[in-house]
């Protein structure tokens, strides 16, 4: 299967987007991070962003290469968010297994 | 079964599948039905109001992959238009005819979040005012057990914290043991709160001064105790010492009072000696003097020993205002009678300086109520100070009338040298006298003015002194309305008369 490595970290696919700062920030930002490289934007320092990705709700992880995918939520169960980003997310789930949950 | 088409579609749909959706827009929780990809194919009214959009825009949008949760997730809704909308979700799969749904069932947590968020500030704030206070703070449950202790405590006594919590107030105080602390606290207990002012024992066996106020909580948990500690040890020492240095001076002062009693006493024996010997010389009692210079010796002898007598007489009356001994008597005093009286005690002075008193008033001025005495006294001071300070042959005008708010004015004016405002309040003051020339020539305690004004305070009058350098000076006493007139007269009087 596609072993190939996350983008590169200049440009990285995944792009969360947050508001404000709270433990459920705090967790998904944490969650999002071990996908690969993320960038995160607060919905508050760049709305244009966040209307142009048509964000309906935070924090929303969206991928943003040719197989695009998003997830609102903080994104503890890291197995099913692997299995919908697809690959290459999805080969590296059997290896990394500390998601973030609930405190 | 859930319909599966966008809301957009029900028109096409059966009549109970309608009575559905109605039914999900009336729930008080925001509903979306997701496809697997994640695009929106219904929304309900409240899930609109939620996300600020109409429903008929949502569907067709894509909100989020249906991954399935296991318990509320907390997201955040930006809005434009309001502050955003916080939402617990929740998302089950639902099996459809053509695909797999999910549903996404959205709770309004707004209002919860912010009054926790409120309650999290208002409880950071209460803790850093006790955190950060200058006082001391503990709080202890209602047996006086410390619950809590703040730093500002533990400076003040140097105990760490593991040393205080868990004791009672008697581990500190050094005034009161544990009978008395548990006094206090069935005071506070059923007062609800109280302030004293104890001793705190430090760690290191110091005693401080400390304000101590509680106040008592009785519906937290079983009953707690706000008790707020300061230190007042420097304010105490503070009182401490003005109260000291109060008390010498005072003490100083009643000294002094003392001394010049007595002393005025023992030395009017001597003087009276010598007044009365030279009088008995100059009567030639025994036969004549001899040289013709000798007549001249003896007048001075008996004119500087009625001065030393007028002196000691000054310093005797001083040190009775100041001990509040000097007594008024509450006379009815007929105020021509007394200006006639103290011109006549002045006549020799004002015929030896060549001046004279013209005395007016008029001929229906009421009496006054007063000490007979006292009044002579404070017009023959007046009156010596015009003639000494007067011009030559100048007048002495000795005045009184009635004012037209009923009181009654007294005025001794002369056309003397006068004096500058910085003077005036200089002669009004004990001990001073107007350094000049002229006021040198007359020896004098400097007391007389001084005199003057104290004993008009004690008749609940003014002495006022007017006076322009080289035009001359006017003194006038004022003496209240109630002091006017017969003493049954005296209301009607002033209050026709205002």
């Amino acid at each position: 299967m596609a072993t190939a490595p996350p983008p590169s970290p200049q440009t990285p696919v995944l792009r969360l987007f947050v508001l404000g700062q709270s433990e459920t920030v705090r967790r998904a930002i944490a969650n999002a991070r071990t996908l690969g490289p993320v960038e995160v934007i607060d919905v508050r320092d760049d709305p244009g962003a966040a209307e142009a990705a048509r964000i309906l709700a935070t924090p929303t992880l969206i991928r943003t290469d040719d197989t695009p995918a998003r997830i609102v939520g903080d994104l503890r169960d890291l197995d099913a968010v692997r299995a919908h980003l697809g690959p290459p997310y999805d080969a590296l789930g059997a290896e990394n297994h500390h998601h973030h949950d609930d405190p | 079964m859930m319909p599966s088409a966008p809301k957009t579609t029900t028109t096409t749909m059966t009549p109970d599948v309608t009575l559905y959706t109605l039914a999900l827009d009336h729930l008080a929780e925001g509903v979306l039905l997701l496809e697997s990809s994640g695009r929106i194919v219904y929304a309900n009214h409240q899930a609109a109001m939620l996300f600020g959009h109409p429903a008929d825009a949502l569907a067709g949008t894509t909100f989020s992959a249906p991954i399935r949760t296991t318990g509320p997730v907390e997201i955040t809704i930006p809005r434009t238009d309001r502050r955003p909308v916080i939402a617990e979700m929740q998302v089950v799969p639902l099996q459809a005819e053509t695909d797999t749904l999910s549903l996404v069932s959205l709770r309004d947590m707004t209002g919860r979040y912010e009054a926790e968020a409120q309650l999290r500030e208002s409880e950071a704030t209460y803790r850093a005012v006790i955190a950060t206070a200058n006082d001391g703070f503990w709080l202890t449950d209602a047996t006086g057990q410390l619950l809590e202790v703040n730093d500002a405590y533990l400076r003040m006594t140097g105990f760490s914290r593991s040393e205080l919590l868990g004791c009672r107030p008697d581990f500190v105080d050094a005034d009161e043991d544990a009978d008395a602390v548990r006094a206090r606290m069935a005071e506070v207990l059923e007062s609800g709160g109280a302030m004293f002012e104890t001793r705190h024992r430090t760690r290191d066996g110091r005693i401080i001064e400390v304000e101590v106020s509680v106040s008592f909580a009785p519906s937290i948990a079983d009953g707690r105790l706000f008790v707020f500690i300061r230190d007042i040890t420097p304010r105490k020492r503070a009182e401490a010492s003005i109260l000291a240095a109060k008390t010498a001076a005072e003490q100083a002062n009643h000294a002094k009072s003392e001394f010049l009693a007595a002393m005025s006493h023992d030395l009017r024996t001597p003087l009276n000696a010598i007044i009365g010997f030279a009088e008995m010389i100059q009567m030639h009692m025994f036969g004549p003097l001899g040289d013709e210079h000798y007549e001249g010796y003896i007048a001075d002898i008996h004119a500087s020993g009625e001065l030393l007598i007028s002196l000691v007489d000054d310093l005797l009356d001083l040190s009775k205002v100041e001990a509040g001994k000097f007594e008024i008597q509450e006379q009815v005093v007929v105020v021509p009678t007394v200006m006639a009286l103290a011109r006549q005690q002045t006549a020799t002075m004002a015929a030896e300086a060549d001046q004279t008193i013209v005395i007016d008033h008029a001929d229906d001025l009421p009496s006054l109520r007063g000490d007979q005495r006292a009044l002579v006294q404070v017009f023959y001071n007046l009156l010596t100070n015009a003639i000494k300070f007067n011009r030559p042959n100048g007048p002495i005008r000795f005045t009184a009338a009635l004012a037209d708010d009923g009181s009654l004015e007294v005025r001794v004016a002369d056309e003397g040298i006068g004096m500058s405002p910085d003077e005036v309040t200089k002669a009004l003051k004990p001990f001073e006298q107007i350094d000049s020339a002229h006021a040198r020539k007359h020896k004098g305690t400097g007391l007389g003015l001084y005199l003057c004004v104290q004993i008009m305070r004690l008749f609940g009058g003014k002495l006022t002194v007017d006076s322009t350098p080289n035009v001359g000076t006017t003194v006038m006493l004022w003496f209240p309305p109630t002091r006017v007139g017969a003493p049954a007269a005296v209301e009607a009087e002033a209050g026709d008369t205002a």
